[in-house]
């Protein structure tokens, strides 16, 4: 894809093990949060992301910058097939990763606001949880040990939806 | 590694990506969850992008179609409904309606709300002064709010000279059939093509038998009125719907498929007794068929 002169400026994220990362603006501007901030001439040249650390955010550039570089839907109606299945075996190789770097991923997608990148990782946390039992879902996804339902509670769920536990 | 705070609209995210059946298993992940999968304006958030029909055999089957997107394929399921204690010969004539992911099933003796995903279910029984009799029409819609869902019957009423519309309706909050009056009425016959009337919005919509209109009625101010249509409707495959928030009417003859949309309403002209609205109406497809 040609680029454009926008394209030539350049933004550097910096995460929060103090890694710094050059990228092109349109790249920054997958995230609508970053995009705000450009927009509002709040952000000097280095974005600090004190709650990113690099492993995820090199996952997170990797990603705007396919996505950056695709034809957007909405340029016109009659973008190539091609195009389309590439991004979308590009997402499919993307979210083999494993659970924990999925969950900083959605995080830090959410903290950005990325939308599509938030769509892709409740999808694929969706994926893999829904053969699961509700024991396995508390160690996937951390759940808190407090909050577990009581044991009367619990029966109570399982018998109003016993349909669902065969 | 410690529990990491996940915000409500991501769990969200994640939970209307599941089917139902995993969905309701996961109620008894943590407390948190249960709250958010048994909260009504999520189940009703899911509602919308479900699709029940029912068949003859006590079954219903559920288009559980969850995802945004077109990943998730063969989401059809098929559920058995509750018919334990209704006798044999109760048969299963229609659905009345969904709203907020329940299902109201008709009877030939008794109505019955269903709510799929929970298997929970509750009679209703048909009121006193019904007895014995059909209704010429039904709904069910909800009035002011999306939580007051209301169960409309209404009949026609023949007397010497004259002829009226009575009407019943069960309001959910408080499980009770009342008689109500409709206001105004000039209407004083109901003779709906089909008796199960489609909802939208506030009102139920009825095709009226051989002419060539629909009739209203506004569930907030129980006001029955008459929409005129612009077009012809063809007389015995003409059927309502809606399609993203819009009245629709599907038109079928032997040469032509169409879809008229209504888009909103029109001029007003007062009558003599009262105000006839014109809704203006567009044809937003027609299939031609080449014979």
């Amino acid at each position: 894809m040609s680029t454009s002169s926008s394209s030539s400026k350049k933004i550097v994220l910096k995460s929060a093990d103090n890694e710094t990362f050059e990228i092109d603006e349109i790249v920054a501007l997958e995230s609508q949060a970053i995009k705000n901030m450009i927009e509002d001439e709040c952000a000097d040249n280095v974005i600090p992301l004190g709650n990113i650390d690099s492993k995820t955010l090199s996952k997170i550039i990797e990603y705007c910058k396919k996505h950056a570089e695709s034809p957007k839907k909405d340029d016109n109606a009659d973008i190539d097939e091609k195009a389309v299945e590439d991004l979308k075996s590009f997402d499919a190789e993307f979210a083999k990763v494993d659970m924990p770097l999925i969950q900083d991923i959605l995080m830090a997608a959410n903290f950005l606001n990325i939308d599509n990148l938030i769509g892709l990782m409740c999808r694929t946390i969706a994926d893999r949880i829904k053969g699961k039992t509700p024991e396995e879902i508390r160690k996937i996804l951390n759940i808190n040990k407090n909050d577990l339902l009581s044991p009367e509670q619990e029966a109570k769920a399982r018998e109003e939806n016993s349909w669902a536990f065969d | 590694m410690a529990a990491v705070y996940i915000p409500d609209a991501i769990v969200e995210n994640i939970l209307t990506r599941l089917r139902a059946k995993p969905l309701l298993r996961f109620r008894c992940v943590s407390k948190h969850w249960n709250s958010l999968i048994t909260n009504p304006h999520f189940m009703s958030s899911r509602s919308r992008r479900t699709i029940f029909v029912a068949t003859k055999t006590h079954r219903l089957t559920i288009d559980d179609n969850v995802t945004f997107d077109h990943t998730c394929r063969d989401s059809i399921v098929e559920v058995r409904y509750l018919c334990e204690n209704l006798k044999s010969d109760h048969k299963l004539s229609s659905i009345l309606g969904t709203l907020n992911g329940l299902v109201l099933l008709q009877y030939s003796d008794i109505m019955i709300l269903y709510n799929p995903f929970t298997r929970a279910s509750n009679k209703i029984p048909y009121p006193e002064s019904y007895l014995g009799r059909r209704g010429d029409a039904y709904g069910f819609g909800y009035g002011a709010t999306t939580d007051d869902l209301r169960i409309v019957v209404l009949y026609n009423t023949y007397r010497v000279y004259n002829t009226s519309i009575a009407c019943e309706v069960f309001n959910l909050k408080t499980s009770r059939w009342s008689t109500c009056t409709l206001q105004d009425t000039y209407i004083k016959r109901i003779t709906p093509k089909d008796s199960v009337g489609t909802f939208l919005n506030g009102y139920l919509y009825w095709i009226i038998f051989g002419e060539n209109m629909l009739i209203a009625l506004n569930l907030k101010d129980m006001v029955l009125s008459e929409i005129h249509l612009p077009f012809q409707r063809t007389y015995f495959r003409a059927q309502l719907c809606t399609i993203n928030g819009r009245l629709c009417l599907i038109n079928i003859d032997k040469y032509c498929f169409s879809l008229w949309v209504m888009n909103g309403k029109g001029s007003k002209t007062h009558g003599r007794k009262h105000i006839h609205v014109k809704y203006l109406w567009m044809d937003i497809l027609t299939i031609r068929f080449v014979l």
